[in-house]
């Protein structure tokens, strides 16, 4: 890939979750709120663009067999960085997101970039690629996160939107709403590759 | 047959090709045909307030269904009916002065996510109607309060809903209640799913003609009164006697009309009988120890998952009983 694929393939070729189905944890249970589903997307990609840089930077360092080890150690560095800028300067949404700050050490998309991309790629590359699937999970999430405050709370960013008479959708704002929001959206997406006679759809 | 061959534990039937004159529609229809008291004695009981609700949400799921289908190209037609046994389902369960746009809404959850989104009539795991109910129950459930429904009914006979009252008062408030009106139907509900009496009355024409098989019923009402009487014996204050169980809320329109829905429940005869144990004994363990009211709806969504499983309890091979002879 060169550097323009590798700047825009997170955006729609390869956006997570729905093209790479992975970080799924976060995408259903963070996303009660738009607030909470954009937080979650740009820690996410905080921690994704330096994973990346640093993992690449020691690719001819790190010894094979210890890797995944080792790409653990600079994550979960990096998650400890947001983890303490987030209480420090976002409390309100750092207790709102909770357990799962910490739990992005574990995040599928940002050790199988890690181990995907970066391990084998040159730095620059490396960083547009954090960059570029950070900037689409962060958009997926907030997308997540506004169809199910709209619909389940009737407010978006916290902005009312509909009437006093509305009564909300409550069915949306808890677990199961997130599964079908997830699975309508991969679908749509699905069915509008598919009419455009795109190859990668995810089954 | 041949004389000399051994003793043969074959069973002789038609090919599978063999066609009998059943169609789609003709299954729904039966259907119907068995909802048919239900829907008139609602028509008796709460006037034209309860075919309101039946006529909208048979409407409402039939134009989804259209819709759906004029989007989505597919082969599950309105014209198999399965969107107006399903629309008059899910209305059976909603509290007589239902909104309208509570109607509609459970109608096209039921119809497009219970049923369009898993490939249409027998393809769905879980039963939609019970899918539509449960999504409104989440979202809305001081909406589908059914003694807030009934306020104005003229009946001489405590006005709350069954279930509810013994939630909240314990098993003594039973007393309350006459179990002939209960089984009359004169009882607190949605706009068909406590009139016992004709539910049972179309239920037991389904088993009749064979639409529906006997296992599961069988199953299901030996469930509800086993575990009854096995809790009456050790939570007496908490468990209400198993013939108010099966006399009070949804329980004989669960096990005539939503467990034995061909696509969900399984289909040889111990399966189908363990399937109707399993609901039997989850409804009364959810009335009993959840907070929910009425466990029906729950029972009958934990235990539609369960039927894939429970058919793994297959027949014996057939050739292997020959080979023992051999």
């Amino acid at each position: 890939m060169n550097f323009r694929q590798t700047l825009t393939h997170g955006l729609w070729r390869d956006l997570p979750p729905f093209r790479m189905v992975l970080g799924l944890c976060p995408t259903l249970a963070v996303t009660a709120t738009a607030e909470n589903g954009l937080g979650m997307g740009i820690a996410v990609t905080f921690v994704l663009i330096f994973s990346n840089m640093f993992i690449s930077l020691l690719r001819k360092v790190i010894p094979d067999k210890v890797r995944i080890a080792s790409y653990i150690v600079v994550i979960a560095t990096l998650v400890v960085i947001v983890e303490l800028a987030m209480k420090a300067f976002f409390f309100p949404l750092s207790q709102q997101l909770g357990i799962y700050i910490p739990l992005i050490v574990v995040n599928c998309i940002i050790l199988g970039r890690a181990e995907a991309f970066a391990s084998r790629n040159p730095v620059h590359l490396s960083m547009a690629d954090g960059l570029s699937v950070g900037l689409g999970f962060s958009i997926s999430l907030t997308l997540v996160g506004s169809i199910r405050e709209i619909l389940g709370v009737g407010t978006w960013f916290g902005m009312a939107v509909f009437p006093d008479s509305f009564e909300p959708f409550g069915f949306m704002v808890q677990a199961p709403g997130a599964f079908l929001c997830l699975g309508l959206l991969l679908g749509l997406m699905n069915a509008w590759s598919r009419r455009r006679g795109e190859f990668f759809i995810q089954t | 047959m041949n004389p000399d061959a051994p003793q043969s534990k074959f069973n002789i039937a038609a090919s599978s090709h063999w066609r009998d004159g059943s169609s789609l529609p003709g299954i729904q229809l039966t259907w119907l045909l068995a909802l048919l008291p239900a829907i008139a004695a609602g028509m008796f009981y709460f006037g034209f307030a309860g075919l309101r609700v039946v006529a909208l949400a048979v409407v409402a799921s039939v134009v989804a269904e259209m819709v759906w289908n004029a989007l989505v190209p597919n082969r599950d037609f309105a014209s198999n009916y399965s969107c107006v046994t399903f629309g008059v389902l899910l209305a059976f369960l909603l509290p007589v002065g239902a909104s309208w746009w509570l109607v509609v809404i459970g109608s096209v959850l039921t119809v497009i996510i219970g049923k369009k989104l898993y490939g249409g009539w027998g393809a769905y795991p879980v039963h939609p109607v019970a899918l539509g109910y449960a999504v409104l129950a989440v979202s809305w459930p001081s909406r589908l309060d059914y003694t807030e429904s009934l306020v104005g009914q003229a009946w001489s006979v405590t006005m709350v809903e069954p279930m509810r009252l013994v939630k909240t008062l314990g098993a003594s408030a039973q007393v309350d209640f006459n179990l002939v009106d209960l089984f009359l139907g004169r009882q607190v509900g949605g706009v068909g799913n406590a009139l016992v009496l004709w539910l049972l009355l179309g239920g037991l024409f389904l088993m009749l003609v064979r639409e529906i098989p006997w296992q599961i019923p069988a199953g299901g009402i030996l469930g509800v009164v086993a575990c009854a009487a096995l809790l009456g014996l050790v939570a007496a204050d908490r468990s209400v006697g198993p013939v108010f169980h099966l006399l009070a809320g949804s329980t004989v329109l669960m096990i005539f009309f939503l467990a034995p829905e061909h696509t969900t429940s399984p289909v040889n005869p111990w399966p189908m009988f363990l399937y109707g144990l399993l609901m039997g004994t989850l409804l009364v363990l959810i009335r009993t120890f959840s907070v929910h009211v009425d466990g029906a709806i729950f029972a009958v969504l934990l235990t539609n998952f369960c039927s894939p499983l429970l058919d793994r309890i297959t027949p014996s091979v057939v050739g292997r009983e020959v080979q023992d002879v051999a």
